[in-house]
């Protein structure tokens, strides 16, 4: 617990709350460096999906754990397959954007997104 | 379906140090360094520039497809593709007397004169052409044909698993003749020699469009700076600007309060790029609208606005209710969309209530047991909502509607009968049908001379005065089809 408080807060105060860490990433103990490779904070530079992938494996993958939502998966959908980047919904130092919410009313199948 | 490997994509990043010059003036060929080399550059990546390059690419020219957002495909992978196509093979199976004349007529109703023939006919007489070359590519059509509204016969065919699915199978097809994609790529200028010919563009690699900015072309300037050369021609295939609140506010005030249910890329700037060199802007007020749900069926129901007040006679079709919502909502000064209600008769009369039906299941309908469920999920005021409600049944048993209604075509429906059902009733700028002005084989023409500016070509929703005051359904597709498959012709004539 203290650990991940000391994470919490060295996350925090060391670029301010502008880039805070989501929950679920602070419980697995991710730190900055564990994303950005950068020796120098400064020279920080936004990831691409790979970086996410590293840890989370590929995209066939998670769309697969979303098989059960069938025609409405949105790792997999009839528009884009499992195509898109992760951030193009995910972020990680703001909050997260439903892309398919755009268009459809989202609620009815899926959660909120992390 | 794509493969990630397939796109040429640089480090990824968005860093950025020295501010790049949009706009400074560089497009003079001379002196640059080019990054890149290809017979034709294609701007964009829907169904107009998928359908030119993978003709290209089977006719062995090299080409370099780029694409601004992460996502292939535009607003053509949001398409259902409903593909109107005259003498198809569905149409002679089916023994449909279908022609030239007929499906002109049809079209010259939408456009209302705004329509060039010459491009209305080019739609119609290629159409089935077009069709069979998707069909070799792989593409894939249901064994049916739709009769749909505005036609004057069944004509339209049904893309198998819609816009993504002919995307992925066109993209398929073009990468293994050997075309190449980079996505998150951006044009921002196009490059011409000083003889005026367009030699190249230049462009932004590892772009990231920023949905939160109020206009992403002018004030994102991530990605690196490149230039690419064309050999032969460069082809902006960049759709419509439905989602540039600005430009379309500009373009058209009444525009400013639309919905649009379009790519979030939709904006203005390919076509800014254009005009720059010498495109002849044209028809760019007009705008074409969908609304969520069949808008034959509104007669049955009722609208109101914000405050619970009915404004308008609910039979018409989706262009002139767009246009009346929009007005109102100006005239309210309100950007809350009216809500449209039917009591459980108006919605049994429906012309295809498992249709309705299956806008409840997607929860973009709404039931509710009682009024005041309805009122308070809209957040409308009750009492206001329920004297409107009893005004129009008043006006139905007088026979005498407020807004003129024709209460003869309402079969019996009623406004007291819960349970109730509704939803929001937004005018959706799917499509803008202005652009810029092409001749026949799709070569931009320069507003000084109208003559052809060399070397550039525009193709699909990009082009402007093709459809006129009211774009017929299920005709854009034949429109980037045959104008892609044009372009790419008279690129080859060239070769
Ligand atoms: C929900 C929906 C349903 C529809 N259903 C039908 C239907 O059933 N039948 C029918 O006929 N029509 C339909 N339409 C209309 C039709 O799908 C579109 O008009 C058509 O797909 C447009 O294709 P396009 O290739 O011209 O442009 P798009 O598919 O929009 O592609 C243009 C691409 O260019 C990119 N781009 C723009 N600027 C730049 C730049 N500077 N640099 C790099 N890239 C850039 C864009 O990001 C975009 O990806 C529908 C439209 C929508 C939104």
């Amino acid at each position: 617990m203290q650990k991940l408080l000391m994470i919490l807060i060295l996350s925090i105060f060391a670029l301010g709350n502008e880039f805070a860490i989501k929950p679920h990433h602070v419980d697995v103990k991710l730190k900055c460096t564990d994303c950005h490779k950068e020796a120098n904070e400064k020279d920080y530079k936004a990831l691409d999906s790979n970086s996410c992938l590293s840890c989370h494996g590929s995209k066939e993958k998670l769309a697969k754990r979303l098989d059960f939502l069938k025609g409405k998966n949105p790792h997999n959908s009839i528009h884009d397959n499992a195509n898109l980047n992760c951030y193009t919904c995910h972020n990680e130092h703001k909050p997260s954007f439903n892309m398919c919410n755009t268009c459809h009313n989202t609620k009815t199948w899926m959660k909120e997104i992390k | 379906m794509l493969s990630r490997r397939n796109f040429i994509k640089g480090v990824a990043g968005v860093g950025l140090s020295a501010p790049l010059a949009l706009n400074a003036n560089d497009n003079l060929g001379k002196d640059i360094k080019f990054d890149e080399i290809a017979d034709v550059i294609i701007i964009g990546s829907g169904v107009s520039a998928h359908i030119c390059a993978a003709y290209l690419v089977k006719n062995k020219i090299d080409v370099l497809m780029i694409e601004k957002m992460d996502r292939i495909g535009g607003n053509s992978v949001l398409s259902q593709q409903d593909f109107a196509v005259l003498n198809s093979d569905l149409q002679i199976k089916a023994g449909i007397k279908d022609s030239e004349e007929l499906f002109l007529n049809d079209l010259n109703k939408a456009g209302a004169g705004y329509n060039h023939l010459e491009h209305s006919l080019r739609i119609i007489r290629n159409s089935n052409e077009a069709y069979e070359f998707a069909k070799s590519c792989g593409v894939k059509y249901a064994d049916k044909l739709k009769f749909l509204g505005g036609h004057s016969v069944a004509r339209s065919v049904e893309t198998i698993g819609g816009g993504g699915a002919c995307i992925s199978t066109l993209n398929e097809f073009f990468i293994k003749h050997n075309g190449k994609i980079k996505n998150e790529t951006k044009c921002d200028e196009i490059i011409q020699d000083e003889s005026g010919k367009i030699i190249g563009v230049s462009v932004r690699e590892n772009y990231r469009f920023n949905r939160n900015l109020a206009n992403d072309d002018r004030e994102n300037l991530s990605g690196d700076k490149k230039h690419y050369k064309a050999r032969l021609a460069v082809v902006f295939a960049t759709g419509g600007f439905s989602r540039d609140i600005e430009f379309r506010s500009i373009v058209n005030p009444r525009l400013r309060l639309a919905k649009s249910p379009s790519s979030l890329g939709q904006t203005a700037g390919a076509l800014k790029q254009m005009l720059k060199v010498g495109a002849i802007p044209t028809q760019l007020a007009l705008s074409r609208f969908s609304f969520g749900i069949p808008t034959e069926d509104l007669i049955y129901g009722i609208m109101v606005d914000c405050n619970a007040k009915r404004f308008l006679n609910e039979d018409g079709d989706r262009q002139g209710l767009s246009n009346k919502i929009l007005a109102h909502m100006e005239k309210i000064n309100t950007t809350i969309y009216p809500i449209i209600i039917f009591d459980s008769i108006g919605f049994a009369n429906s012309h295809d209530p498992n249709r309705m039906q299956s806008f409840i299941t997607a929860g973009k309908m709404k039931k509710f047991d009682s009024l005041s469920d309805l009122a308070n999920n809209f957040k409308l005021n009750e009492n206001d909502l329920s004297k409107t409600m009893q005004d129009y049944e008043t006006g139905i048993s007088n026979n005498k509607d407020e807004f003129k209604k024709d209460l003869s075509k309402i079969k019996n429906s009623s406004m007291s009968k819960a349970p109730f059902y509704a939803m929001t009733a937004a005018p959706g700028l799917s499509y803008t049908p202005g652009g810029v002005y092409a001749d026949i084989n799709m070569r931009v023409l320069n507003i000084s001379n109208y003559e052809p500016i060399k070397g550039l070509y525009a193709i699909g929703e990009a082009t402007g005065g093709v459809h006129g005051q009211s774009r017929l359904t299920s005709c854009s597709i034949p429109d980037c089809m045959t104008s892609g498959i044009a372009c790419a012709k008279d690129i080859l004539k060239g070769v």
